[in-house]
């Protein structure tokens, strides 16, 4: 074998090498990519539950949904047919919208084959994440952890523009040493070098200030009709949910538009309303008490929709 | 389309298996419709101009090699410098004489003059026009022979891995390699490539854009509210980042060519291990630096009018370099700096007697040479890279500021050591061995190390925001 060969081919061992390793310490990576694998499970949890005759509730966002919504303020708004524990579940990726819920939710729930499904969606939303717009973590995030298989061709061919991000969703589903090239950087200098965190938040602030163009948000919804489409329970058996932030805000017209022809609910209130700004510990994620205010909200919504409201109160 | 960008590498991919499987006269059709795809992708409505530069200039060069009466010669190499010229002028300064006019204007108290029309800078016009002209000025000089063969010469023109930034080719090297069968690509071309383009990968993806990061932050704050420390660290990464990114561009540039065959000339030599101005330019942008020498500093007079001329045509030579890389007076006061330097470094070897300075020769004088050099240079890099002269005033002022620790100059200065240490130190490795690409006779397990570093290295710490090559914009 050619010397060139020999170097090639050593090169190509070692990245295989490298990348088994990863996948054996991938839950490793973050909080985010533990989250992210841990979706995997979801199904088998919404099944179990069925089993064991109890209802499952879904909730499906990102870390407003995580922060806004309280499990325990919402499992009593849906009743078990056994009366156990109600299961909420969450489909909720950090920084993700409307590409990365619907991808997740139908690698979950394929509609190609029969399946449990959960007995309450609740899809929680800030002002922008259910219109169309560019994916939101990149294709990358999406490619590696949430469309299925099945899907991979449709979603390359018809959800990513460009032939740059084509080529990086291609290899993000073939190598998680490349689809969580980005997590190595911080892991390393979090650590390792002094400041870090601080500066690498000044200079990309300074550098989005000046450089990034604002993400064009459209005024159409088609994800979301392809997401409502899928979800394959009952519409009245849906929530969208406007999750507070520190500035009031309406949804889209053209979300509203899709919602109304579905037949699904949508509960605004809790984006247009103000809350107090001490509701927002961080400025962006409603603390723990007003979730609980929150939740309290959306249960007495799910149930008026599910018809429990009666039930409960006698 | 960039070098770092996956778009390019499959155009390449697709480019390599098909150019490999035609004859000489087909390979040469192939690239050139390659290349004018690759343009094309910036803005397809400049593919007329570079035709009309390329058919003007085959027909001006064919002229002069048909003309006998010297007239008639100097005619046409005077209508190929208007014409390629004038295109130059009106594409990239316009805008700036526009600009200084209606300055000119506002403080007469004038009206300013509004022509109703924005003028975008073609990708690449500066580099393809010089080689344009180079070869036209070279058929009226008799130095090379007039191509007759239109498609051969369009791909000379346009050849693409050095269309957009260099670099800049002379036709008795790239157009005789186009007019002929090239080698086939044996594993030792194929060894050359490779590690071009895997070091010129590195130097553009790790370093420059990295050091972009950090650049961009300190010549974009207000420089009242940094500090001395801070903004030497901001100095030393835009140094970084347009070596890393000039350099690496080139390095991609030839590596491609060289799996085609072809050989373009080294454009970079370890410039910042120069110790002396003229050193430097000999080692920075070597492609311009020698057209400038052979186009416009010796048809100034060169060295031939005694020191004071020499001079002169030094200063003046960098000073309209200065200009080539951009409509702005930054550039202009770029290029006087380094004429100015050049000039007087002249007057130094002369009281000191040659360019082989005795205190050069001693190890401490050496290395007291190479960082001064450095140094100087890098004030240089302040007026190029500021928004405007005043800019680079206050940043040069804001030096002799407090010099504090801070989050930013601790973060900073740790990335520049993990990013640019390992390459310095194998730069001054090829440095002791006066040798670009001794990398390429080692043993295959030695070149794997190397890779390795150079693959984790692209694949993990690329930049947070990758940026746009410095010199396409020139």
């Amino acid at each position: 074998m050619k010397p060139e060969s020999k170097l090639i081919l050593a090169l190509a061992v070692t990245l295989l090498l490298l990348e088994a390793g990863l996948r054996g310490i991938e839950s490793l990576l973050s909080a985010d990519v533990r989250q992210m694998l841990a979706q995997n499970e979801i199904p088998d949890k919404v099944r179990q539950a069925e089993a064991e005759g109890r209802a499952s509730i879904l909730v499906i966002g990102n870390s407003l949904a995580r922060a806004g919504i309280i499990p325990e303020e919402i499992a009593g708004s849906v009743l078990s047919p056994k009366g156990g524990n109600v299961e909420v579940l969450y489909i909720t990726p950090d920084a993700s919208g409307i590409n990365e819920w619907t991808a997740a939710y139908r690698k979950g729930f394929p509609n190609s084959r029969e399946t449990v499904r959960p007995d309450f969606v609740i899809i929680a939303t800030g002002p922008g994440h259910l219109a169309d717009q560019p994916l939101a973590t990149g294709p990358e995030r999406l490619s590696a952890y949430h469309v299925a298989a099945e899907e991979r061709w449709e979603v390359l061919t018809n959800w990513i523009p460009t032939l740059g991000e084509r080529c990086r969703f291609v290899l993000a589903g073939i190598s998680r040493l490349f689809a969580n090239r980005e997590r190595v950087r911080p892991l390393l200098f979090y650590g390792l070098v002094p400041g870090y965190e601080v500066t690498a938040q000044r200079l990309n602030e300074s550098g989005i200030a000046t450089k990034r163009p604002a993400i064009k948000i459209h005024q159409t919804a088609e994800r979301l009709e392809l997401l409502l489409d899928s979800l394959g329970i009952p519409p009245e058996r849906v929530l969208i949910a406007a999750v507070p932030l520190p500035d009031p805000y309406e949804l889209p017209a053209a979300v509203l538009e899709v919602a109304g022809s579905r037949k699904v609910a949508v509960y605004s209130k809790g984006g247009s309303s103000s809350w107090p700004s001490g509701a927002f510990p961080d400025g962006y994620h409603l603390g723990r008490d007003f979730g609980t205010v929150f939740s309290r909200q959306l249960n007495e919504q799910i149930r008026k929709q599910m018809g429990t409201a009666d039930d409960a109160d006698r | 389309m960039w070098f770092n960008s996956f778009s390019f590498w499959l155009f390449l991919a697709v480019v390599l298996l098909t150019y490999h499987r035609l004859g000489h006269r087909l390979q040469n059709r192939f690239l050139l419709l390659a290349s004018y795809f690759f343009y094309g992708c910036w803005d397809w409505r400049f593919l007329f101009l570079i035709l009309f530069t390329t058919a003007f200039e085959f027909i001006s060069s064919g002229k002069i090699a048909a003309a006998t009466e010297q007239g008639i010669r100097k005619r046409w190499v005077t209508a190929s410098l208007v014409v390629e010229l004038g295109i130059l002028g009106v594409f990239k300064y316009f805008g700036f004489f526009l600009e200084e006019l209606n300055r000119t204007l506002g403080a007469l108290g004038l009206e300013h003059w509004e022509p109703g029309l924005r003028i975008i800078l073609p990708a690449g016009i500066s580099f393809y026009t010089f080689q344009a002209l180079s070869y036209t000025i070279d058929v009226y000089r008799g130095r090379t022979v007039a191509s007759r063969n239109f498609p051969d010469f369009a791909l000379f023109i346009s050849f693409f891995p050095q269309l957009v930034a260099g670099p800049i080719e002379r036709s008795h090297h790239l157009l005789r390699q186009v007019e002929n069968p090239r080698p086939r690509v044996s594993e030792a071309l194929f060894r050359e490539g490779l590690y071009l383009v895997m070091t010129g990968l590195f130097l553009k993806v790790v370093i420059a854009d990295n050091m972009a990061w950090l650049a961009n932050f300190v010549f974009g704050a207000n420089p009242a509210e940094l500090n001395g420390a801070e903004v030497l660290l901001g100095i030393y990464a835009f140094s970084f980042q347009i070596y890393g990114d000039f350099a690496g561009y080139s390095a991609i540039a030839i590596g491609v060519s060289k799996w085609m065959g072809f050989d373009l000339m080294e454009n970079f030599r370890r410039p910042y291990f120069a110790a002396s101005p003229r050193e430097f330019w000999q080692r920075w942008h070597i492609s311009l630096s020698s057209w400038l020498r052979d186009y416009l500093y010796i048809p100034l007079g060169g060295n031939r009018g005694g020191e004071g001329m020499t001079r002169r045509n030094l200063f003046l030579t960098m000073v309209i370099g200065g200009l080539w890389h951009g409509a702005a007076w930054t550039f202009v006061i770029w290029g006087a700096f380094h004429g100015a330097w050049l000039a007087l470094h002249r007057v130094w070897v002369n009281r000191i007697g040659g360019d082989n300075e005795w205190w050069k020769r001693a190890r401490s004088g050496k290395v007291f040479a190479v960082v001064s050099t450095f140094h100087l240079v890098c004030v240089g890099w302040v007026f190029f890279r500021a928004d405007s002269f005043r800019h680079a005033l206050e940043l040069l002022g804001s030096l002799s500021r407090e010099w504090l620790v801070t989050d930013f100059l601790l973060t900073g200065s740790s990335l520049m050591l993990f990013f640019l240490g390992p390459w310095l130190t194998f730069e001054y490795w090829m440095e002791r061995h006066q040798d670009s690409k001794r990398v390429t006779t080692l043993g295959w397990g030695n070149r794997y190390i190397l890779y390795l570093y150079i693959v984790l290295m692209l694949l993990f710490f690329a930049a947070p925001s990758p940026v746009e090559f410095i010199y396409f914009q020139f």
